[in-house]
């Protein structure tokens, strides 16, 4: 039975870092393979608040998400620039960069959480305290699901305003004619801004859930596997709408469970799981573009 | 100085895989992020040839036509067909990086996922004045400079080599005069395939290799490219100078981890001043037409 | 047979009231691309309700100026002063580059845009993924819903405000006679129906002047009167000033409606009032483009008037042998983005009608057509750039709509593009030798030197005549050959043209802009 809480904490997780992914992929039109960094910075800043700082949950995720924000101008300033495949070699830049950071900022012999050992490099932030909010504590596994499934709740509608919205149809738009919205008077660059400050925003709560879940964070959260597993689910699930992501989500969620019951040895588990997302994009690539239930075709 | 010739051989080999993306880039616009799964396979394959009694003689020339071979699958199954239905760069990234994903993990299923040493003897240093340099790093330098000079050679000199400049600059064009546009274009992806061979087997043999460091180095090598000038065949060779050197003074300075970041911010840089980098013009690059 | 018809003079229903509120004005407009001056001190103004015809000879800039307007270009020189919004805004050229820094004093689109300066796009371009009512309802200016806040704090006032928007622009699709169709995408209306929209989609969002880029490119008479309806009732009842750039085989359609004329010729403007319909005279186009050269060598064999305003001509080579068939097009039915470009009118059972076309061996085959109707997309199509959707090609019997252009070319098909692109990168030496197979007649030789990409547009042109004029192949394709080229230059051009009939086994088709102002009902 806690095995299918901690199916349901990882499904929610995703579908909201698929929703927030299908905001730029899917509405605005440009791919991010950036975006398993947002998550991690999430963690991590999630992750220290708690530690160093000893803030309870609700601060320690507004301030996650604050940094998350600040830091997706690394994403929505080239995107003022640059479009298309360079724009994407850029993502893959920042998530590099990003990874690279929090693979490195460490220090032996200083205490985590200072300003020499900001991550702990590649042993990452364990004994991430337990969730208190208000000054309750969520102990059990049937209490944190139950938190990750409103916090996915409360994200799910987020995105579902912003999409059938007026501010949903110029990212459309966007995506369609970016000059002509220009030339109609809309501040493309303030809704790129605000695009990607949503995305990354969103991400980064995607992380809190799994940090406050796992209680520890390393720096394998933000990297470009990681990414791939989202653009993955994106792909094979669809995008531009609502259900496709979430479809995606579930779908590859679950794939790793599905495998388990094959006679894969465990020490190769993870690259039979890796291979498969490969295959299943380039299956979607060529035979499916627009996913298993997505309404953007990527073609 | 010593910094200097370290950054200049590593440089040079920055050079070697960004000119094999450049080469694909080019005439065919393609991010060839595959590439890296070719330059993960070769060390593996070198080292089961080695270690099965083949020799180097045997084993270098059939890990240069695995990685051609490779290369030209990844064309003719994938980007080839693509092409044909007129899909966006987007759907050729993904399936590119699908590709790679897919074989480094092939890479990893067979061969195992630590890292692996091309040599086991300790390595001879040899002292040219006051620098100090090891054969490996030797061989590198000289190898990956002998082979920019006879590309570029053949790129400016020959008849397929003019060709070749003909396709890069207008695809449409070379086309519609009669040339056999899809030979080309194999040929693109064949080369970039032998000198991503070439620098990872020149790497590997210097710092060993291990199943996920490709994507890195071809990142390396696309940032190069960038710096240098991504419209230009001799940006490869400018930015990856540039970038070897300067990685190397941050090795010193600072320490080996931070390079990386040195690297992006170097390039955050120039996006923003030169965005077509050294060899370009200074305009400004939109993201309107 | 006469091929222009000169207009007589005409009065027009409006004229210029200089006492007019100034709404814009630029002094000292130049522009360079690559060393190629294009335009050399524009001085022009604008004041409300008028309405201007910008006209000018093929590359003389206007669309570059239309840009530079618009705010999609920024000028090498000058100064814009805007006056739409009642207090005046300044911009002076070249930029310094700490202004640019500055990121609210910018000079965008984005920014002319809301200060009144809207345009329409030659291509339409509307929102595919959107409908129709969406389209013009995206357009509204200050929508509180394109705030993120008000979206979770002020709900109430998004709500409210989309409901007007919804009632609004449902109305205006009524007035434009698109009633029912306000859930139709772009993509499924008429051409006619998908500008109209798009010019109400300017107008949407706060247009005082409208600069409009061909608005009757491709167009059918009945769009035509549509859209010029909609002009005039936005001239009369909006108070919109216009500026209308058309093609001269268009004009006729515009000209009642603008008071004044803006001739761009040489990088300069002239500003006249529309009191007298200069015409250009048979003997001015005629000499343009030198086709009477034509009817001294050769004999019109057949002639064939084409929907929308084109027609085909072929001519013989007096004396010139009968022979091969060497294309035969069947059906031809070219489609982009689900409207048809090559395709007219329905047969009973629902099949589009396509174009047939054939031509033997000795024939050289002139398609007038005015811009928009699709020369480009046909020539396209028949070199292989471009897929056909329904019809069959064949050259000399062989059927090769399924061959690659590569392979279309080695059967004996040269298409010349009209865009002068080449291969700027390679030295003009390099650059002949791979387009012929062996070393040709030289050109001039100190250019062999010099890259490609650093000729002129009339030297580029004439040195693609030159290659076409050395090389052999049965299906000789020419879109607007005769583009940049001045008066000696086209000379020498059409003679290396005519000269390509001279051997057995040739045939051309050649695309050129329209030159004939008589305009036959489809």
């Amino acid at each position: 039975m806690n095995y299918a809480f901690h199916l349901l904490i990882y499904v929610s997780v995703y579908i909201v870092l698929a929703l927030s992914l299908d905001l730029v992929v899917g509405y605005l039109g440009r791919l991010s393979l950036a975006h398993a960094g947002f998550v991690a910075i999430g963690a991590y800043v999630y992750a220290l608040a708690t530690l160093t700082l000893q803030w309870t949950f609700v601060p320690a995720l507004l301030l996650a998400v604050a940094v998350a924000i600040v830091c997706s101008l690394a994403l929505s300033l080239p995107s003022w620039r640059f479009r298309g495949d360079f724009f994407i070699f850029i993502t893959l830049a920042v998530g590099a960069l990003i990874h690279g950071i929090v693979q490195n900022w460490s220090a032996p012999g200083y205490e985590v959480g200072s300003l020499a050992n900001l991550t702990n490099g590649p042993f990452g932030i364990a004994g991430i305290p337990q969730t208190d909010i208000f000054g309750i504590k969520l102990d059990t596994i049937e209490s944190k699901c139950a938190l990750s499934l409103v916090l996915a709740g409360v994200c799910a509608s987020i995105m579902y305003r912003l999409t059938h919205s007026p501010w949903g149809r110029l990212l459309k738009c966007l995506r369609d004619d970016e000059l002509v919205l220009r030339g109609i008077g809309k501040n493309v660059r303030l809704i790129k801004l605000q695009a990607f400050s949503f995305s990354c925003g969103l991400a980064a709560v995607g992380g809190v859930i799994y940090a406050s879940y796992v209680s520890y964070i390393d720096p394998s959260a933000a990297s470009l596997d990681e990414s791939i597993l989202l653009l993955c689910m994106i792909c094979v699930g669809g995008s531009g709408n609502f259900r496709g992501p979430m479809v995606g989500a579930i779908v590859l969620v679950l794939l790793p469970e599905v495998l388990r019951f094959t006679p894969i040895p465990q020490s190769v588990a993870a690259n039979v799981r890796l291979l498969v997302y490969g295959l299943l994009l380039l299956v979607v690539v060529h035979f499916r573009p627009q996913g298993i239930a997505g309404e953007y075709r990527i073609e | 100085m010593q910094i200097i010739l370290i950054g200049t051989i590593s440089g040079l080999t920055l050079a070697v895989i960004g000119l094999g993306f450049s080469l694909v880039y080019l005439p065919t616009r393609t991010f060839h992020i595959a590439m890296a799964g070719v330059y993960t396979l070769v060390p593996y394959l070198a080292l089961d040839l080695v270690n099965r009694g083949a020799s180097w003689w045997i084993a270098v020339p059939v890990c240069l036509l695995a990685a051609v071979l490779v290369s030209v699958l990844c064309e003719l199954g994938n980007h080839r067909r693509l092409e044909r239905k007129h899909a966006s760069p987007g759907a050729h990234i993904i399936s590119s990086l699908g590709i790679y994903i897919v074989t480094v993990q092939i890479v990893a299923l067979v061969w195992g996922n630590e890292t692996q040493v091309l040599r086991t003897d300790i390595d001879k240093i040899f002292h040219l004045g006051s620098v100090m340099i090891t054969r490996a790093q030797l061989v590198a330098g000289v190898f990956s400079l002998l082979l920019l000079i006879t590309f570029y050679c053949w790129l400016r000199f020959s008849n397929l080599g003019l060709r070749f400049r003909a396709l890069a600059d207008n695809p449409t064009e070379f086309s519609l005069r009669g040339y056999n546009v899809d030979a080309y274009r194999l040929l693109a992806f064949g080369t970039s395939g032998f000198l991503a061979c070439a620098a990872s087997l020149l790497i590997a043999y210097d710092v060993g290799f291990d199943p996920y460091g490709g994507l890195h180095i071809v990142l390396l090598g696309v940032v190069a490219v960038i710096i240098g000038g991504r419209l230009s065949f001799l940006g490869p060779v400018l930015g990856g100078l540039l970038l070897g050197i300067l990685r190397s003074q941050a090795v010193w300075y600072f320490s080996a981890r931070w390079q990386d970041v040195i690297c992006f911010l170097l390039l955050a840089l120039f996006l923003y001043v030169r965005p077509n980098g050294i060899c370009g013009t200074a305009t400004r690059l939109e993201a309107e037409e | 047979m006469p091929i222009i018809e000169t207009m007589e003079k005409q009065p027009l229903h409006t004229d210029v009231r200089p006492e007019c509120r100034l709404l814009m004005r630029a002094t000292g407009i130049a522009k360079a691309f690559g060393g190629q001056p294009v335009l050399t001190g524009v001085d022009l103004e604008l004041h409300e309700g008028q309405v201007v015809l910008l006209q000018g000879p093929n590359g003389s800039g206007k669309t570059t100026l239309l840009n530079i307007l618009t705010g999609h270009l920024v000028p090498d020189a000058g100064r814009i002063d805007l006056f739409t919004n009642g207090c005046r805004e300044v911009f002076h050229f070249p930029r310094h580059w700490w202004q640019d820094l500055n990121p609210l004093d910018r000079f965008l689109p984005e920014r002319l845009a809301s200060k009144g300066v809207g345009r329409s796009w030659q291509d339409t371009r509307l929102f595919n993924s959107l409908k129709l009512l969406d389209n013009i309802a995206v357009a509204k200016q200050q929508h509180p819903g394109e705030k993120p806040f008000n979206l979770f704090f002020h709900p109430g006032r998004v709500l409210a405000m989309e409901r007007q928007l919804q009632a609004v622009c449902g109305e205006r699709l009524v007035q434009l006679g698109l009633g029912g169709r306000d859930s139709s995408s772009g993509d499924k209306v008429s051409l006619g129906q998908a500008k109209r929209v798009a010019i109400a989609r300017a107008v949407e969002a706060g247009a005082r002047i409208l600069f409009l880029d061909e608005p009757l490119a491709g167009l059918d008479a009945p769009g035509i009167a549509d859209v010029v309806a909609l002009l005039r009732d936005l001239v009369d009842q909006h108070r919109v000033t216009l500026v209308i750039i058309e093609h001269v085989g268009s004009i006729v359609h515009v000209q009642q409606l603008a008071d004044t004329v803006w001739d761009l010729d040489g990088g300069k403007l002239t500003t006249r009032p529309n009191h007298c319909i200069e015409t250009m005279t048979k003997h001015s186009l005629a000499s343009q483009w030198r086709i009477d050269r034509l009817f001294h060598e050769f004999k019109l064999v057949r002639s064939e008037v084409l929907p929308r305003g084109a027609r085909l001509d072929v001519y013989r080579k007096n004396g010139a042998a009968n022979s091969e068939l060497i294309l035969e097009v069947e059906n031809l039915v070219i489609r982009r983005n689900r409207r048809p470009v090559i395709g007219w009118g329905r047969t009973g059972d629902g099949a589009m009608l396509g174009l047939n076309l054939t031509l033997r061996s000795g024939d050289l085959a002139v398609l007038q057509a005015p811009n928009g109707w699709g020369k480009t997309t046909l020539m396209d199509c028949l070199a292989g750039l471009l897929p056909a959707n329904t019809g069959k090609i064949k050259m000399r019997g062989q059927a090769v709509t399924s061959l690659l252009p590569w392979e279309r070319s080695l059967i004996g098909l040269y298409y010349l593009r009209s865009d002068t692109r080449g291969f700027p990168s390679l030295s003009v030496r390099n650059a002949r030798r791979v387009n012929g197979r062996r070393e040709s007649i030289r050109m001039r030789c100190s250019e062999d030197r010099h890259k490609y990409g650093e000729l002129s547009g009339g030297q580029k042109r004439s040195f693609q005549i030159n290659c076409l004029g050395n090389s052999r192949a049965a299906l000789y394709i020419l879109d607007e050959p005769f583009v940049g080229l001045d008066g000696m230059e086209m000379s020498s051009a059409l003679n290396k043209i005519i000269k390509l009939t001279e051997f057995n086994g040739q045939c051309l088709l050649v695309a050129i802009p329209h030159i004939s102002i008589e305009h036959e009902p489809c």
